[in-house]
């Protein structure tokens, strides 16, 4: 008796639970929706209590659950361990599993339409056919990629104002690039002077040009592959676009920095060309100028000093004595005088700087 | 197939991440050091074409050690033979 009992309440327990999972499982309406609606198949979208029987617009990656009402109620896809009804894979869902008397799927990205009818329903023939178009985002033509790229909402206009922005800059960094090289070779052929009267502006300007360019690309560039990679992940698509875009926009970056690298040096070079030159004008007159002081101070140097030791010679007086050391006092303060006055000159006109 | 996706997507961030960080660092330091060089290039064209200003230094420096020179070993020589 105790036994029966317990099993009674046993029972009860199970059916509650089991009542409660269906309840849970099973969109809401399912019932009342089979009704009045013999041999129809019924898709309802997750969250939403309305049945679509014959056509709707959904976004790629919404759950629905579909349901088979066969003589005023909803069949059960198995009964008995047979199949009494299924989705067949040309319907075109994904990820269908079987939840309570349902399908639960899930409409992918990869299609423009399911079609739930008498050919993509299996063991069933139902009276009317559902068609969901598949909404898909907004696309944007790459020109980065030259392909259509597909983005949710607002991040379309996001992406295509910020691959508009870092064309352009991508476009002016190059352009500044290509003017520096041009710059560089004219510097080559015309000189130190031209350099310091015309082509170093020119090349300011190309170098200023440069930077402000080539910081809007970098900005940019970040902001679309942060677009992409999110994009990209967020996909389900077996092609993957935006990893090609993600790619696409690396090549470009690095043809540019390459390309901005190589007018670096062509300009870098032109530089020590001009450094070069000026150095070698500065040597060249300097030494014209040591050489003419060295030939004259030696002379007036040694001059007086002869003079001095000529007269010593010609008094017998002093013969066997040193010559006076004292001599030497004027001629060596002057000497000294003057090799500091040089070095002076030398740092504070900036020579001594150029030279090193 | 899934996660081969992911491995890729996540390869392709972290080399685009690492090349981008580089390129820019790279750029931005090579053109403000070159603004710099431009400059300091002008200035010293600017000074090679004072000619008088190389020479007289050179005139200065030369005279001073001459004279030095001079002095010392004409000093030297009578020093000797006297």
């Amino acid at each position: 008796m105790t036994c029966g009992r317990t099993a009674f309440v046993v029972g009860i327990v199970l059916v509650a639970l089991c009542t409660g999972t269906a309840v849970a499982d099973a969109p809401s309406g399912l019932d009342s929706t089979c009704q009045d609606r013999p041999n129809t198949v019924v898709l309802f979208v997750e969250h939403h209590d309305r049945a679509h029987t014959d056509g709707a617009t959904l976004y790629p990656g919404t759950v629905v659950y579909v349901a088979y009402c066969g003589d005023g109620e909803a069949e059960s896809p198995t009964a008995g361990g047979q199949t009494v009804w299924g989705i067949g894979a040309d319907a075109g869902l994904d990820n269908v599993t079987r939840e309570g008397d349902t399908y639960r799927a899930v409409i992918p990205e990869n299609k423009e339409s399911v079609v739930l009818n008498v050919d993509t329903i299996r063991n069933q023939s139902p009276q009317n056919e559902i068609t969901v178009t598949v909404q898909q985002g907004p696309t944007v033509q790459s020109t980065l990629t030259g392909t259509q790229l597909s983005f949710r909402s607002e991040r379309a206009t996001s992406y295509a104002a910020n691959e508009s922005k870092y064309l352009s800059a991508r476009n002016e960094t190059r352009m500044a690039a290509d003017a520096l090289n041009q710059t560089a070779q004219n510097i080559r052929k015309a000189g130190p002077s031209a350099f310091a009267n015309e082509h170093a502006s020119t090349a300011n300007a190309s170098l200023a040009k440069l930077n402000t360019s080539q910081a809007t690309a970098d900005d940019r560039a970040a902001a679309l592959q942060s677009l992409l990679y999110v994009r990209a992940t967020e996909s389900t698509l077996p092609h993957g676009d935006h990893g090609q875009a993600l790619e696409a926009l690396h090549d470009s970056e690095r043809t540019t920095t390459e390309r901005t690298a190589a007018a670096l040096d062509t300009y870098r070079g032109a530089l020590r060309s001009v450094e070069r030159a000026a150095r070698q004008t500065i040597i060249t007159n300097m030494a014209a100028g040591l050489l003419t002081g060295l030939v004259i101070g030696a002379i007036g140097g040694g001059y007086r000093l002869r003079q001095y030791g000529q007269k010593t010679q010609d008094f017998s007086d002093f013969r066997g004595s040193d010559f006076d050391r004292s001599l030497l006092t004027a001629p060596v303060a002057l000497g000294l005088a003057l090799v500091v006055g040089g070095l002076a000159l030398l740092i504070v006109t900036g020579i001594g700087g150029a030279l090193l | 197939m899934m996660q081969v996706r992911t491995v890729y997507l996540w390869g392709v961030a972290i080399v685009v991440a690492l090349f981008a960080g580089a390129a820019v660092g790279q750029s931005s330091g090579g053109v403000a050091s070159l603004q710099t060089r431009t400059a300091d290039a002008v200035s010293m064209v600017r000074l090679s074409q004072q000619p008088l200003l190389h020479i007289s230094s050179g005139v200065l420096l030369g005279l001073g050690i001459g004279v030095l020179i001079g002095s010392v070993s004409m000093y030297a020589h009578w020093n000797r033979k006297l």
